[in-house]
């Protein structure tokens, strides 16, 4: 009856286990560059960046509970502007974006703000930025 | 050079004993827990950030007046029970996502009465119990709405409970502990599957409770979440299997071993760094290595938080 039971658990947990490292996902896997691209402009006609912030694309964040070190890291940087959103973020987990509002006058360090959220605990891909005639580009999270 | 001659009867006997070693290794390796690392967002789920740290205060209740025998109920004239209401202390602190160091501190208030040459006798007790150390290391990988883990857990109980008295709250072993989990989670869809094992050593007085495995699945869905104020609410499904070891007859702190299914609904609610859990594990399948009382359905409910 032991053995049964024994054998029972583990056939069923190696199944369990295995089956998604076979299984075919229909995500996009993150391509990495060797390090950032500036002002590349792009297509962007489903994206909205407004005056003033940032978007960031971010791999894994599913859970807002679970991204709090992000919000956390991000809204000690000195260029944040904390009076936006949640001490100058906004996540939103359904299409893992990450919004911050950046302070008049303040320069944007995408190096840092990458870092941040790579330290809590998720994986940055490109950040998407507004210039003053409206044009977005893209900058990719390379080389952290 | 000396050439050794192996029999065909030789090599069944060498094959024999590497797999029942390998299934006593296999026993080592997966019992660990009294209390599982099933998926908490405190414990399991956050923080995944570096330098982050989280308390959980949860309290539970298990017990029953019913007695078995094997699968069987059977007739209960002395009124035979055991209830247990254990508070966890539990903490947790992130080095970095792949590497968190773990601690829960219960503090048990137990009683049952029992049969003592035919007569009921009630016994109670109550303290700390014993202090369970983890280190969970997990492999994350983060992909585009969905971000998944692999986690080996290795476990230490010390014996910080006290082994005296009719019921004492710990057998005084040092024990030792494996889990190995997979979790994948979506923005609406969490799944959780832990494999452990506790490998109890000789305590005092000769006491030695048997050894558990146990698999542990958790199927999560996420109803509601609100990007503006942080908050949301999670449910759950939880599948307990385990399978206990007979303890020694000197043993004191339970009396029987024996397997069980457990399964019943888990809520979630949660509010930026806060969360309070509610959890019902209802008793679906049962069978005692002797007569004994049922583990009976299981009641948890916590709060935790984390910075």
């Amino acid at each position: 009856m032991l053995n049964k039971t024994i054998d029972t658990i583990l056939i069923l947990f190696l199944y369990i286990t295995l089956l998604p490292v076979f299984a075919e996902h229909d995500y996009i896997e993150h391509e990495h560059a060797s390090e950032l691209e500036v002002n590349k402009p792009v297509n962007t006609d489903d994206m909205v960046v407004l005056p003033g912030e940032a978007v960031i694309i971010v791999h894994g964040i599913v859970c807002s509970f679970c991204a709090q070190g992000i919000t956390r890291n991000l809204s000690k940087l000195p260029f944040i502007n904390q009076t936006k959103y949640i001490n100058g973020v906004k996540v939103e987990i359904e299409k893992q974006k990450v919004t911050i509002a950046i302070k008049p006058d303040s320069v944007l360090d995408l190096h840092q703000v990458f870092k941040s959220i790579l330290k809590g605990g998720y994986e940055p891909v490109e950040a998407y930025l507004s210039d003053s005639s409206g044009n977005i580009t893209v900058h990719k999270a390379d080389g952290l | 050079m000396k050439l050794i001659l192996v029999t065909p009867a030789e090599i069944s006997r060498y094959t024999k004993l590497m797999v029942y070693k390998m299934k006593k290794l296999l026993w080592l390796c997966l019992f660990f827990s009294y209390s599982s690392f099933a998926h908490q967002p405190v414990m399991d789920m956050a923080p995944r950030w570096e330098k982050g740290y989280g308390f959980q205060v949860r309290h539970e209740h298990y017990g029953s007046d019913t007695l078995l025998n094997g699968e069987s109920a059977i007739e209960n004239p002395l009124n035979l029970k055991r209830h247990v209401n254990t508070t966890w202390l539990e903490g947790v602190y992130t080095f970095h996502r792949s590497i968190r160091t773990t601690f829960k501190l219960p503090y048990i208030n137990q009683h049952r009465t029992k049969n003592i040459n035919g007569v009921g006798v009630r016994q109670s007790n109550d303290g700390l119990g014993d202090l369970i150390l983890g280190m969970p290391l997990k492999y994350y990988r983060n992909k585009k709405a969905l971000t998944d883990n692999f986690s080996f857990t290795p476990s230490i109980r010390l014996p910080t409970g006290n082994s005296s008295g009719d019921f004492p709250i710990s057998d005084g072993s040092v024990d030792w502990g494996l889990s190995f989990s997979y979790s994948s989670e979506s923005p609406t869809y969490y799944t959780l599957f832990d494999l452990f094992y506790w490998a109890n050593t000789d305590g005092a007085s000769g006491m030695h409770e048997g050894d558990e495995i146990a698999l542990d699945i958790n199927l999560g869905y996420h109803p509601f979440h609100s990007n503006r104020t942080n908050s949301g609410v999670f449910t759950m499904w939880d599948i307990t299997a385990r399978y206990n070891d007979d303890p020694s007859n000197e043993t004191l702190t339970t009396t029987s071993g024996g397997q069980r299914l457990q399964m019943g609904p888990v809520l979630v609610l949660y509010k930026d760094n806060l969360m309070f859990r509610a959890e019902y594990k209802h008793l679906f399948y049962e069978e005692t290595s002797s007569i004994s009382n049922s583990r009976g359905s299981e009641l948890s409910i916590g709060i935790g938080v984390t910075f």
